[in-house]
């Protein structure tokens, strides 16, 4: 969509306010809601907001300790350049539309740091070697009965599950209490053309999950992060809270399963009629580099400190670096038994991943693989979780996970020495925070500080 | 008699690494080290105002520290990390000092190795964080106390970056106890410069606090 035509767009819509939403590295939604006339004489670099938006924590500190580049020295504009092709009328509020943006520099230059644009760099550098990608996201969350101001004045605890109180998933009933929440979810979703597969219930109590259809990437981070925060709305139009934490409860966690495959011009590249098993080579050179760089990657698919509280044995999370065909207790679960189904299921994303920077870990690990011709380990023909300790295991802390991607030199050089060095050390200073500012590291339940912190805004 | 070995363990959180820090400072003074290579016994310091807590294990020349406060510690001590010194700093509550005299007043006196005057303190600093990248050039730094003002580095024409804070202040930060960036956001400090120099210079503060650029650290 030109400039022109999206203000043809506009009027044609009615449209009087349109909100941008770009992505921060912390994957919170930035945005400005912009009068009509305003977005328009913006165009094409966007509205400006001002670089500290990158530059605080999830609880409102400025980041100290280190520089980036792309910053400015006494603090400057970045832009928010509207995706004009993301545009969408928000249905709750049929007179604002939405708009996906990137983070530029004054200049237009992508911010280093923008996980939207390091996602497009990923799957140009896969356009390279002939091939596209297409991801669907699973996404879970929680839901209660409880308001946001309600749930902040009990901290959190205690809260009344939207189903039934029991820790069972799938069962209609639960889904069936579900449904005046998730109805309106999937109304707005189809309002914004989003489309989804399937919502069911969870096993935690309060726990949905939504599935979303394939798309390419981009299209499939976006999507996800718009499902998200749609969730967040309704629950703070309709009186209850939501929240995409890892684990705000003492029961099972919230996951983001992320699938994904790739085609080349002439089918699916993920499958080989002529090999046994139907998995081509570049599959297992995939498998093979999201194996090498997974503990690294950890650190991005588990980015908060309470990510990690969700790597509990038989708590159906993955806490393994392992792999194998049709197994939901691996970490990557394989799909080759049809050229249509052909995928590999990433299942470590902890529920408040940044959708566009997961999938670009993800895709820079198959890259590495493919790039490098790695070979996969043996594949795992056991129940994965609770496993010794001679099989190899993910990092079990913030910490401990940005030391494995601070030392990952194939996963800095794809995704960008500077948003790698802006991850690690903001993932540093979470861990200082989180010890210093009234955290529990010997607790091992979710503490208050992470859901002070965590629970209305991941 | 060899230098008291300190190890801390892996993964060590904040409080454990910067408890350690200031026990390198004290073995920095021969006095103290020969008293803290002379020490036996396991002491405990949890914070009053949160979870922190760390264990020191003392066992003539090696010193442990871990998170957490050992079930076997013969002296516990309560305390406010943010606020150890100075004026209005609570009175640490000890428990096991009855039975443990002399290993509590020797491991109390080892925590609390003497601080030079802020200008030296502000020199050992300097040492350690100038060849950091984008590190100020120059630093002058100004005791509004007294008006008193010490330059580091370059030497010629305006400083890079200047800052501003009373003896006590500056004291902590560049000993160590406490970090720059904080006491900017707390109001006790005020800096002249850029964001990115406040940047730096508060990193290199927290690595400061946390032990580097005071020898090996052995980690268990």
């Amino acid at each position: 969509m030109t400039p022109d035509e999206a203000t043809a767009w506009l009027a044609a819509h009615g449209v009087t306010t349109v909100r941008t939403e770009g992505v921060s590295p912390d994957g919170l939604v930035l945005g400005k809601h912009l009068a009509r006339a305003k977005f328009e004489r913006s165009l094409p670099l966007g509205p400006a907001v001002s670089d500290i938006a990158f530059a605080y924590d999830l609880g409102g500190t400025p980041y100290l300790g280190w520089w980036d580049d792309w910053r400015q020295d006494c603090l400057g504009d970045i832009h928010q350049r509207p995706d004009l092709a993301t545009l969408v009328i928000t249905p709750q509020r049929p007179e604002m539309a939405a708009c996906m943006v990137d983070h530029v520099d004054v200049s237009g230059r992508p911010l280093p740091v923008c996980p939207r644009s390091v996602l497009k760099e990923m799957v140009s550098r896969l356009g390279s070697h002939g091939l596209t990608a297409r991801a669907a996201f699973e996404i879970e969350g929680m839901a209660f009965a409880e308001s946001y101001a309600e749930a902040r004045a009990r901290g959190y605890r205690g809260l009344t599950p939207i189903g039934l109180p029991l820790p069972l998933g799938y069962t209609t009933q639960d889904a069936y209490r579900m449904a005046p929440f998730m109805d309106e979810v999937v109304r707005r979703l189809d309002g914004m053309g989003i489309p989804w597969e399937a919502w069911s219930a969870e096993a935690a109590p309060g726990q949905f999950e939504i599935n979303l259809e394939p798309a390419d990437p981009v299209t499939a981070a976006d999507r996800t992060m718009r499902v998200r925060q749609v969730v967040r709305e309704v629950a703070s139009d309709t009186g209850r809270s939501a929240t995409f934490m890892a684990r705000p409860t003492d029961g099972y966690g919230n996951g983001t399963h992320i699938h994904h495959s790739l085609q080349r011009a002439d089918g699916p590249a993920f499958h080989d009629p002529s090999t046994p098993d139907g998995r081509s080579s570049l599959m297992l050179h995939w498998i093979g580099g999201l194996v090498q760089t997974m503990p690294a990657a950890h650190s991005i698919l588990a980015p908060t400190v309470n990510s990690y509280r969700r790597l509990v044995p038989f708590a159906a999370a993955p806490t393994t670096v392992t792999w194998a065909e049709e197994n939901k207790s691996v970490a990557l679960r394989i799909v080759s038994r049809d050229p249509k189904l052909a995928r590999v299921e990433h299942r470590v994303g902890a529920g408040d991943i940044n959708p566009h920077l997961a999938l670009a870990a993800i895709l820079a690990g198959g890259l590495a693989g493919i790039e490098a011709g790695i070979d996969p380990p043996a594949e795992t023909r056991l129940v994965a979780w609770g496993l010794p300790e001679r099989f190899p295991h993910l990092p079990t802390s913030i910490g401990a996970a940005a030391e494995a991607l601070e030392a990952d030199k194939e996963l800095t050089d794809l995704l960008g020495a500077p948003m790698v060095h802006h991850w690690v050390q903001t993932r540093r200073w979470e861990w200082i925070m989180f010890n210093t500012t009234g955290g529990d590291a010997e607790a091992e339940q979710v503490t208050d500080w992470e859901l002070m912190r965590y629970f209305e805004i991941v | 008699m060899a230098a008291p070995e300190i190890t801390v363990e892996e993964h060590a959180p904040p409080v454990v690494l910067a408890v350690a820090a200031t026990l390198r400072r004290a073995v920095a003074h021969r006095r103290l080290a020969g008293r803290m290579a002379r020490l036996s016994g396991v002491m405990a310091l949890r914070s009053s105002v949160d979870r922190q807590a760390v264990t020191i294990r003392f066992s003539r020349g090696r010193v442990a520290l871990s998170r957490g406060v050992a079930a076997d510690a013969d002296v516990v001590v309560t305390l406010d990390f943010n606020n150890m010194s100075g004026p209005g700093a609570p009175k640490p509550k000890v428990k096991g000092a009855g039975r443990h005299p002399l290993f509590a007043l020797g491991a109390s006196a080892v925590l609390e190795p003497p601080a030079g005057a802020w200008q030296r303190e502000a020199e050992a600093f300097w040492e350690f964080a100038r060849r950091t990248p984008r590190m100020p050039s120059s630093l002058l730094v100004v005791c509004t106390d007294d008006d008193n003002q010490l330059r580091l580095g370059d030497a010629e024409g305006e400083p890079a970056y200047e800052l501003y804070g009373t003896a006590a202040t500056l004291g902590a930060v560049f000993t160590g106890e406490k970090i720059i960036g904080e006491e900017f956001l707390a109001g006790r400090l005020r800096g002249a410069g850029t964001f990115e120099h406040a940047s730096v210079l508060t990193g290199r503060s927290i690595a400061w606090t946390f032990g580097e650029g005071r020898g090996e650290l052995t980690t268990l």
